[in-house]
């Protein structure tokens, strides 16, 4: 079924074309073909989402607040959401690090121009 | 170096809580494959994976503190050429076998509609009753839920929103959620005058290590120092995750792909596994539990607590429909039961948006910044789709025939020459 591995692949850039430039217009097209692979990409991901959402609507419970074992945990240990032991046990906190950020950007590895020219959307819609 | 599921892993296991997940490059580039394509960087947030050279040469991923670790450079990379450094496969074969050990496993919800496909099911098949038989079939003494813990996450964010929106805690509006590591790590690095708007919630699975050694343990009779709890996840930053050291009590975390591999490798014949339930005190769920597998799934789950609190613990409603599906930014404005008070006066409504994919959230986060953000409550997850759709999930059909098929459009006429030249 593998019409050629990656093996036979460079094999091939080897043999059929050997130059960089000409290894740069096969990376093209790797990805302009593989755009209309990708579009399926996205029907393959809106079937596993399909997925969730049919089970979600097969579980007797759909509300956390109906879960028994969450009431239960509530009523043996957490007390109510928020409650000083839930904070404790169950919130948390963040570090800035952005100073590596920085670091980088003056080491000139990161540009943060470039950051924010990044496209928003993804290859798979 | 073994292969789990197509995707390659160096097997390195970071040792205890010294070791700072932020030095640790999660996902690298073998140069020896790498085609060139550049697809890596075109599904990167944040420019971490770039050529090696400049503008050419095979890619890299050039400092791990610009690296989120969302793993989608590794699930769309065509030839295979991108490899997972971190693997604790074999410490957790070594636990199993330790008798001073009692091994938990906790899979996220994404896992039991992805593993399927490593076993021959189509993708979406949910397979949560032979997954969980297939873990104690591995030798696990419990099988806990993350969708319990998911449960719990809603009841504590929801909360937390609520009492942001009132006014009752003094804490900046939007709420960002907080369970994707990913998310979190590029708003530490990249956003950090955000970070009062991320929920102070752990992640379900941060919220699973943390109760299952003082809540679960005892409520199930185990001694929590001879606790070993092995995070499942369909995600490469859990891994990062599980090292932080805010977050206490996970002892190893594997994807999808290695769970996949350790199956086989006990020659675990997955499709003809009777189904079993996880163990209830941590592992009963509900629909709200299950949908934070899917984008938009943490809203749809908060909503369905805030329109019962708001109602006064009265009215139900199930579906926000508004918020599924794959497009990059959904928003929506939520009419609710009964006005509430506010910092600004009474509302009926709020508003949500969902980022399907980090690179959406850069618009969301700018407008944060700006104080033009008209919303409550703001999802992100770091990768298109959500979890289900993680860098820690089986690879999807068509990513790696992209390669093989154009070169069979394209160097068709070439074909036989390889045949005649090639040793294999
Ligand atoms: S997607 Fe893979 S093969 Fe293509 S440039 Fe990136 S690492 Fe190389
Ligand atoms: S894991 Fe994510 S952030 Fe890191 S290089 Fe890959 S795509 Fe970029
Ligand atoms: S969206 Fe889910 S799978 Fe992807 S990085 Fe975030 S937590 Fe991990």
């Amino acid at each position: 079924m593998a019409i050629l591995s990656r093996r036979q692949f460079i094999k091939l850039g080897m043999i059929g074309v050997g130059s960089l430039m000409v290894g740069f217009r096969i990376t093209n097209k790797v990805y302009a073909a593989a755009s209309n692979i990708i579009k399926s990409l996205s029907d393959y991901m809106k079937e596993r989402l399909q997925g969730i959402y049919k089970r979600d609507a097969s579980m007797e419970i759909r509300c956390s607040q109906d879960n028994p074992m969450i009431k239960y945990a509530y009523k043996k240990f957490f007390i109510t959401p928020m409650s000083p032991v839930s904070e404790d046990v169950l919130h948390t906190s963040y570090i800035d690090r952005s100073c590596v950020v920085k670091k980088l950007e003056s080491e000139g590895i990161f540009s943060r121009e470039q950051f924010n020219n990044i496209p928003i959307k993804y290859p798979c819609e | 170096m073994i292969e789990c599921e197509g995707v390659n892993y160096l097997g390195i296991i970071p040792s205890g809580k010294e070791t700072n997940p932020a030095d640790i490059f999660f996902v690298q580039v073998d140069k020896t494959k790498c085609i060139e394509c550049g697809t890596c960087s075109e599904y990167c947030p944040t420019t971490a994976i770039r050529p090696s050279n400049g503008n050419d040469g095979p890619r890299e991923v050039v400092h791990p503190g610009l690296c989120i670790n969302c793993g989608q450079c590794l699930i769309h990379c065509p030839a295979g050429a991108i490899y997972e450094t971190v693997s604790y496969i074999d410490e957790i074969f070594d636990a199993i076998n330790n008798p001073n050990k009692y091994t938990v496993a906790v899979p996220a919800p994404a896992i039991r509609y992805a593993l399927s496909e490593c076993f021959g099911y189509s993708p979406g098949t949910c397979t949560y009753g032979k997954m969980v038989t297939a873990l104690r079939e591995l030798g696990f003494d419990k099988v806990w839920d993350n969708q319990f813990t998911a449960d719990l996450t809603i009841m504590e964010e929801g909360t937390e929103l609520l009492k942001r929106i009132t006014g009752e805690i003094d804490r900046p509006l939007p709420q960002f959620t907080s369970c994707c590591p990913a998310w979190i790590k590029y708003v530490e690095t990249f956003y950090p005058e955000l970070l009062p708007h991320i929920s102070s919630c752990k992640s379900p699975i941060g919220m699973a290590a943390a109760a299952a050694r003082v809540y679960g343990a005892k409520e199930a009779g185990i001694n929590p120092n001879q606790m070993y709890f092995v995070s499942i996840m369909p995600c490469i930053a859990k891994k990062f995750e599980g090292l932080r050291p805010e977050i206490v009590g996970i002892d190893a975390t594997i994807t999808t792909r290695e769970l996949a591999y350790m199956l086989k490798s006990k020659k675990i014949d997955f499709q003809k596994l009777p189904e079993s339930k996880t163990d209830p005190i941590m592992g009963v769920s509900s629909g709200a539990g299950t949908i934070f597998a899917a984008t938009g799934g943490v809203t749809e789950a908060a909503l369905r607590f805030l329109y019962w609190k708001i109602s006064g613990e009265k009215k139900e409603k199930i579906n926000f429909k508004v918020v599924r599906g794959l497009k990059g930014i959904k928003e929506a404005t939520i009419k609710l039961p009964k006005k509430i008070k506010t910092i600004n006066g009474e509302t009926d409504t709020i508003k949500v948006a969902v980022a399907s994919g980090v690179r959406y959230a850069r618009v969301l986060c700018d407008q944060v910044k700006k104080g033009t953000s008209p919303y409550h409550f703001i999802e992100v997850m770091a990768c298109p789709g959500g979890c289900v759709c993680g860098g820690g999930e089986p690879i999807l059909p068509g990513v790696r025939e992209a390669v093989e098929m154009t070169l069979k459009r394209w160097y068709g006429g070439l074909k036989k020459r390889i045949k005649d030249t090639q040793e294999v």
